[in-house]
């Protein structure tokens, strides 16, 4: 089953044309990631799916219906995106940033209701922030910040979440803190999240569904043990690659095939 | 959090913004009472009082509290409201503390609409005045977009074009002016700096009808504006039409901007210094409208008292007032920003 899927998307920005024509389902209740050298146009495809942008011609489907032609408001009940380098306003606290993804269910002159108030709490709960709820969020470490942004999203209580690069600018043990974060929200509540990663091996540790895009089509699209494969790797990333097991989890592995000792 | 509600509607803020709130008003309405007491000729506290609601306490206190003094610190609160409201849409639009009317080149663009209809249709009323302080204004606002459009507003190439545009106004001005008779010219100078004396009802009516069309609108996109302080894409996802409101919030600025030159000509520095101020004192993140209104009401009201209040020699319009209190603040907002800190 999908919600969310792109029916021959052509998607650019003004003239220049980035994504050629993709068909892109999004399986409801899994985790996606969208992975592809720079410039392949995942990006693109992502602000798509959120409607950030409008395709030239070809649809995005939300629901069987035109993401167009629904309301503003009534899309961003449904998705939920955390932009690449959203801007924290100076001083806001942790709780109030959580406070503000309630803002597609608020009305003007609606106060502020117990439904909003279970959310942002059941959200700060999720990402272990109920602690430092009102510490100011430009205060916080990268990986705090980050936890903090995703709260808000998920504040926004939406089936579905689409997180662009979430772990870029973290180092290591904070990236896989976002991962197991990402991991524990789509299992426990049932989260379809789909994201943009640069790293092969977070994506094939992290997500059930794989697409590979490459110069604005989509090169593969399947588990990570059918698409991390040596040849597509090859193929999508012009990088010669061993595939191995992931000794921990099982999953593809990917290790580039030269190095500082020469190809081996 | 605190709730006001009335009935099944209500709004939602901060405890400690209502708090800085009441205590605005509070300060307001005292300020409002001081300013009915003193001038050339003081009245007791309880005259003015009087004076205030209504009941005769003889000539010619009657006349001076009515007629005089009323309409002036009415026009000094509404206007200082119109420049406070207008200075926190365009500081929290752009992310700049920088930014304000006065120094984008809107309130120039007013002024030169101004002086350029004192010259060619004459000081015939105060509302032909106003439309071509208005149409200035627009004009001037329309320019800074085209030349900082870019797929988009840019925030700092909209400053720097505005900027720039200022000082062609400013030009624009100083042209108008040197081909005006004296007498016009003269008039024309001595509105170019800024003062709310001799302000009448109608200027406060002018004033009135301006907020009550213009803050219902505004108030309507304050969440959007805050969530636009988040950056396009955020506020976007939020499900804000972020184009049609940051149009429609960047015009109420605008035109509330253009209307308080029209009444008062320009007075520098409220609209810059008002929202910072509130934004202080009630430790919000993010843009807080209606307390920039109090506050820039009680800058410029407090201003025009300190201005009369000099001694007939020193006395001063309250824009040449506003200038050297707002100027040592700018210098120390791009002191700060020269040292990297945020403000």
């Amino acid at each position: 089953m999908t919600r969310l899927e792109t029916r021959q998307a052509v998607i650019g920005y003004g003239d220049t044309t980035i994504v050629h024509g993709v068909d892109v389902q999004i399986p409801d209740g899994r985790i996606t990631a969208i992975v592809g050298p720079n410039g392949c146009g995942k990006s693109t495809l992502l602000r798509a799916l959120v409607r950030l942008l409008s395709p030239s011609s070809g649809t995005v489907l939300l629901d069987g219906e035109d993401i167009h032609r629904i309301h503003t408001r009534e899309v961003a009940r449904r998705v939920g995106l955390l932009p690449q380098s959203p801007v924290a306003p100076a001083g806001i606290t942790v709780k109030e940033l959580v406070a503000r993804g309630r803002t597609p269910h608020q009305k003007v002159l609606r106060p502020w209701s117990a439904e909003d108030e279970m959310a942002v709490t059941s959200a700060l709960h999720s990402t272990a922030l109920t602690s430092i709820q009102d510490a100011v969020v430009d205060e916080l470490s990268g990986g705090q910040r980050q936890r903090a942004w995703i709260a808000m999203t998920l504040a926004q209580d939406t089936p579905l979440m689409i997180l662009d690069e979430p772990t870029t600018y973290l180092d290591i043990a904070h990236q896989y803190d976002v991962m197991d974060l990402l991991h524990h929200l789509n299992e426990r509540q049932g989260r379809t999240i789909v994201m943009v990663v640069h790293d092969l091996h977070q994506a094939a540790r992290y997500a059930h569904h794989v697409i590979a895009m490459r110069d604005g089509v989509v090169a593969a699209a399947g588990a990570p043990a059918e698409v991390f494969t040596e040849d597509l790797i090859r193929d999508v990333f012009s990088l010669e690659a061993r595939v191995l097991t992931d000794p921990v989890t099982g999953t593809p592995m990917v290790v580039p095939a030269h190095g500082p000792g020469g190809a081996r | 959090m605190r709730i006001l509600r009335i009935g099944p509607l209500g709004i939602t803020t901060h405890r400690r913004t209502f708090a800085v709130g009441l205590l605005m008003l509070a300060a307001l309405a005292a300020l409002l009472v001081y300013a009915m007491a003193h001038g050339q000729s003081n009245l007791t506290i309880l005259d003015s009082l009087k004076g205030m609601v209504g009941i005769s306490i003889g000539s010619p206190g009657d006349f001076i509290v009515g007629q005089v003094r009323a309409p002036r610190a009415l026009t000094a609160i509404l206007v200082g409201m119109m420049l406070g409201v207008s200075g926190a849409i365009l500081q929290s639009l752009t992310r700049n503390p920088l930014a304000s009317p006065d120094f984008i080149g809107i309130s120039m663009g007013a002024g030169a609409g101004a002086v350029l209809t004192l010259w060619l249709v004459g000081a015939s009323s105060l509302w032909v005045t106003a439309a071509g302080a208005v149409a200035g204004a627009l004009l001037t606002s329309a320019l800074i977009l085209i030349l900082s459009w870019r797929r988009g507003i840019v925030p700092l190439r909209m400053i720097l074009a505005g900027i720039g545009i200022g000082f062609v106004m400013q030009a624009v001005t100083q042209y108008a002016i040197t081909r005006m008779d004296v007498h016009d010219a003269g008039n024309a100078l001595g509105w170019l700096v800024g003062s709310v004396t001799g302000r009448t009802w109608t200027h406060v009516e002018a004033c009135a009808v301006m907020l009550a069309v213009l803050m219902p609108i505004v108030l309507w996109n304050t969440g959007a504006l805050r969530t636009m302080e988040m950056g396009d894409d955020a506020a976007r996802a939020l499900g804000v039409r972020v184009t049609a409101a940051r149009g429609t919030l960047a015009a109420c600025s605008v035109l509330l901007a253009a209307g308080a030159v029209a009444v008062t000509g320009p007075i520098g520095f409220i609209a810059l210094v008002a929202p910072a101020i509130a934004l202080r004192l009630t430790r919000n993140a993010g843009v807080t409208l209606i307390p920039s209104a109090l506050m820039g009401a009680l800058l410029l009201l407090a201003s025009d008292q300190v201005a009369q209040a000099m001694p007939a020699t020193l006395q001063l319009p309250v824009g040449v007032f506003t200038a050297a209190v707002g100027a040592p603040y700018l210098m120390w907002l791009v002191w700060r920003a020269s040292r990297g800190g945020q403000s």
